[in-house]
């Protein structure tokens, strides 16, 4: 293990921003905190940095302790190398991006020679060979960040951390530096944590993912258990699952929503306590035409068009059924589109009913 | 592994320096003033018997004082009602209008500014002030039946409101261009005609930045000390401060009458300040710059040339007219004018003055004074300011938000009442700072601590906290990242800071006036002597030598530094 993290506790004030995490990270892998806004993730990254200084636990790297409450150990910032690459870039106006990249290894004490090797190498790695010379504050974004990568590449650090690295680019941008980042990320086998609000890229970068909410990790896994598989609904609906109802077992595989007159079949067994949801993702339901005896096996709804988006693979529509139930599906780009004010069916397969714990 | 320990320490060592170091500068003269206003003695003074008393405070039921209350509230608030007249009409017609040549109308809204204010009461004493006033000649000559009076309340009053006009300008003038034209647009789009857009969009928004520029003016004007020294001592017209500076210098004097009257003036200023904060409430519309252009110019038609005049009137009347009588002051062999011709008569003209003022050692010596005064000043307060702005902004040590209402604080204590203050701090200390330029020095760093430390502070907050916690996580050490990264970054905020601290020390007088001995003079204390000397030729030469430098580094420090003077 790589990194080790326990009982680790934060607050400022009043306010509780970690409340006992636990994460390790294995050899090489890359870790994501996903999460909304203030629910402790940024805050548990900078711990790991010391950037921060948490109140209680222990935080191990490569084995080493850099931070310890019980044995009073903080190892200062600079001497954990560790590399971070921060949303705003962070990178020094007033230095040139060849100064910007040789900044550790000038910190280092690095020779000359070697310094600058590696400052080179570090820039082709990233794709800004001749560019050294450049005031660092004539890039563009995707440049900046760039930079920033190669800055925390060249010091060869024990873990990457990365704070939301491409929530300031625009969106090609964004998926073209993620795949590179990754690619980088895995060739050289740096262990890293990488913190994100943003679903898809939380599950497109990484090997694990741990969700947080209001300081506690509340589920960790591979990305493709986590989609499959939200602990509660509230972490399905930050997944993106966006028809979420309130339901009650009905009994034989079957539940039924909360205040709507529709009862659909679930793959999952029926919880016999406590109080749950019903997690459907838009993707799942198919849209049919009104009186179409077609399709796949499951549950069949009634409803109106009420919206509807064109969102080039797929078109996202709301029906809403004549109890007053909005859903939200994804229909085909190809065939014949869906009108608005259209009556059309849904169906509801039984193995895309996920029942979650209500909370 | 006590690392931590090591840190809080050093931390707790760094705040309580700064701590002391702000005590020292605004507490305890302040503290000083209050303890004196409760006493028959001032404290420290060598005088044994001190009791407490409330004579001082009873005192200030006298009718003189009444009669100054009165006038220092007329004097203040008629000022800022014609500051605010000018200062807003120059402002909407430069931001809204399309009126000719917008850079010259910008220039006369912030020029005035450039004048010391001694030089400006001083040169519209000798423009106005009886029958050899050289307005009054000019008028005499071309008959015109009109005398005008600088000495006097008028003369005052119209003295603030004309100089003090750049302060309301500058406010509203961002506040302008600061509401978007969409949200006029908006409204328009909305179906509100032009009149009811200006009342209930435009000006709403502005609001805040009028009623706050004319607090400020007020409180500003209800302090300063220079115009009515000049143009209402001579004749016996007194505001608070006069009456303050006159108990002090009486003999015999009366110190403690004179703290009880400061913390009096110190009440007035800070119910004032209260109001503008209350106002202001956290907007601070100077900082924030207009982004100007997109708005669509409202067409004065016909009107457009007439505004123009109107700013070129004002231009004249507050830069032009006293320059001319400076020149006409400093160029003149002999005083006795007989009547306006003899005004432009070039026989009766020599550089005589001029030069005398220039290789006079008076001039030398006080030019030292200032330069060595204001450098040291600028040196000491870079690093105090910069320290200060440090903590506040970046550290987690506990009480640095004291440090700030510290920094803040003198804004709030008028000139006058902190150099009594200081004075009485040091007169006494048992280091040897009384008498010597150090005691400049420490006024200055006192009154200045609010415009600098805010200039810094603003440049530190510009600074993104990444771009330090990158370096040190980069393995730079904190001392380390704030020589490399942060020190360089806001280089441009501590020398603008610096800079400032050597003009508005040139252009102090006020708290000098009650701490220079007669070797430590400086330029504007030199420029007030002969003043009261009469010696009106020296006077003239001086300002027109004195109002040159200041022109000249203000401009510098807006051109190159983009210094907020």
């Amino acid at each position: 293990m790589s990194i080790q993290i326990a009982g680790l506790k934060k607050s400022y004030g009043d306010q509780r921003a970690v409340d006992g995490v636990d994460i390790e990270v294995a050899d090489g892998g890359m870790l994501v905190l996903l999460g909304p806004s203030g629910c402790g993730k940024t805050t548990t990254m900078r711990c790991i940095a010391g950037l921060e200084e948490p109140h209680e636990g222990e935080i191990r790297i490569k084995g080493k302790p850099v931070f310890s409450r019980a044995y009073n150990i903080n190892v200062a910032v600079h001497e954990r190398r560790i590399g971070m690459v921060f949303q705003s870039y962070a990178i020094w106006p007033h230095m040139t991006v060849q100064e910007n990249v040789a900044y550790p290894l000038d910190m280092m004490g690095t020779p000359r020679a070697e310094k600058e090797q590696r400052v080179r190498e570090a820039l082709s790695l990233v794709g800004l060979e001749g560019f050294g010379e450049r005031g660092a504050s004539y890039l563009s974004g995707g440049q900046m960040q760039r930079v920033a990568l190669a800055r925390s590449l060249v010091m060869r650090p024990s873990v990457l951390l990365f704070d939301e690295p491409l929530s300031n680019l625009d969106a090609r941008l964004r998926d073209h530096l993620r795949v590179q980042l990754r690619e980088l990320q895995t060739r050289f086998g740096i262990t890293s944590v990488y913190v994100t609000h943003d679903q898809r890229e939380a599950l497109a970068i990484a090997d694990e993912v741990a969700v947080m909410q209001k300081g506690k990790v509340v589920q960790r896994g591979d990305p493709v258990s986590i989609y499959r598989r939200p602990l509660s609904s509230s972490i399905a609906d930050f997944l993106g699952y966006s028809n979420i109802f309130d339901a009650h077992a009905q009994g034989e595989g079957r539940v039924a929503l909360d205040g709507h007159d529709t009862a659909l079949a679930t793959l999952d067994p029926l919880p016999t306590d406590g109080a749950f949801s019903v997690c459907v993702r838009p993707e799942d339901i198919h849209v049919l035409p009104e009186g179409a005896a077609d399709g796949p096996a499951g549950e069949r709804i009634a409803g109106e068009v009420t919206l509807v988006s064109f969102m080039g693979s797929f078109h996202q529509c709301r029906i809403r059924t004549p109890s007053g139930a909005v859903w939200e599906a994804h229909a085909p780009a190809v065939g014949r589109p869906i009108r608005l004010g259209e009556r059309v069916q849904l169906i509801l397969p039984p193995a895309a009913v996920l029942l979650a714990p209500r909370r | 592994m006590s690392r931590s320990l090591f840190q809080t320490i050093g931390g707790l060592g760094l705040m309580s320096l700064l701590l002391a170091i702000l005590v020292v500068l605004v507490v305890v003269p302040f503290g000083m003033l209050i303890y004196a206003s409760f006493l028959t003695a001032v404290p420290f003074s060598g005088e044994r018997d001190l009791a407490f008393t409330l004579a001082n405070y009873a005192d200030l039921w006298s009718a003189d004082l009444g009669r100054a209350c009165v006038n220092t509230l007329i004097v203040s608030l008629g000022g800022s009602a014609m500051a605010m007249a000018i200062g807003c009409s120059l402002a909407w017609l430069a931001a809204r209008t399309d009126v000719p040549g917008k850079s010259l109308v910008h220039l006369a809204g912030v020029m005035p500014l450039f004048m010391s204010l001694l030089v400006a009461a001083v040169t519209w004493s000798l423009l106005g002030s009886g029958r050899s006033g050289y307005l009054n000649l000019i008028f005499d000559y071309i008959g015109l039946p009109l005398r005008i009076q600088m000495q006097s309340l008028t003369g005052i009053t119209f003295v603030h409101g004309l100089y003090y006009a750049p302060y309301p300008y500058i406010f509203l003038y961002s506040a302008l261009t600061l509401v978007n034209a969409d949200m006029e647009e908006a409204a328009a789009v909305h179906g509100g005609t032009m009149a009811r857009n200006l009342r209930r969009v435009t000006f709403p928004l502005v609001k805040p930045a009028l009623i706050g520029s004319f607090l400020l003016c007020a409180v500003l004007m209800a302090e300063d000390f220079p115009v009515p020294q000049i143009l209402g001592a001579p004749v016996g017209i007194e505001t608070l401060s006069i009456s303050i500076y006159k108990l002090m210098s009486v003999v015999p004097a009366k110190p403690t009458q004179a703290a009880a009257a400061s913390i009096l003036l110190t009440g007035i200023v800070f119910v004032l300040i209260f109001f503008q904060r209350l106002v202001l409430a956290g907007r601070d519309y100077r900082t924030l710059t207009g982004k100007g252009a997109q708005v669509r110019p409202i067409r004065l038609g016909r009107w457009r040339w007439v505004a123009f005049g109107l700013v070129g009137f004002y231009a004249f009347v507050a830069v032009g007219l006293p320059m001319a009588a400076l020149l006409q002051g400093s160029l003149r062999s002999n005083l006795f004018i007989r009547d306006a011709a003899a005004l432009f008569d070039t026989s009766q003209m020599s550089l005589v003055h001029l030069k005398a003022a220039i290789f006079s050692s008076a001039f030398h010596e006080s030019l030292y004074n200032s330069v060595i005064a204001g450098v040291t000043t600028a040196a000491l307060g870079s690093v105090l300011f910069f320290t200060l702005s440090y903590v506040v902004n970046r550290s987690t040590l506990p009480g640095r938000q004291m440090l700030e209402y510290l920094a803040m604080t003198p804004l709030a204590v008028p000139a006058l009442v902190m150099g009594l203050g200081i004075l009485w701090t040091w007169v006494r200390a048992p280091l040897p700072v009384y008498g010597t330029i150090a005691i400049l020095v420490i006024a200055f760093l006192t009154r200045f601590l609010p415009q600098g430390y805010r200039t810094v502070s603003s440049s530190i907050r510009q600074v993104h906290d990444d771009l330090e916690s990158a370096a040190m996580v980069a393995g730079a050490t904190r001392r380390r990242a704030i020589q490399t990264i942060t020190m360089p970054l806001v280089r441009g905020g501590v020398v603008a800071s610096a800079f400032l601290m050597v003009v508005l020390g040139l252009r102090e007088l006020t708290a000098s006036l009650l701490l220079y001995t007669t070797k430590t003079r400086v330029l504007s204390i030199v420029i007030y002597e002969q003043y009261v000397n009469g010696n009106w030729a020296q006077v003239s030469a001086l300002s027109l030598i004195y109002t040159s430098l200041l022109v000249i580094l203000t401009l510098a420090g807006r051109r190159f530094l983009r210094a907020q003077l």
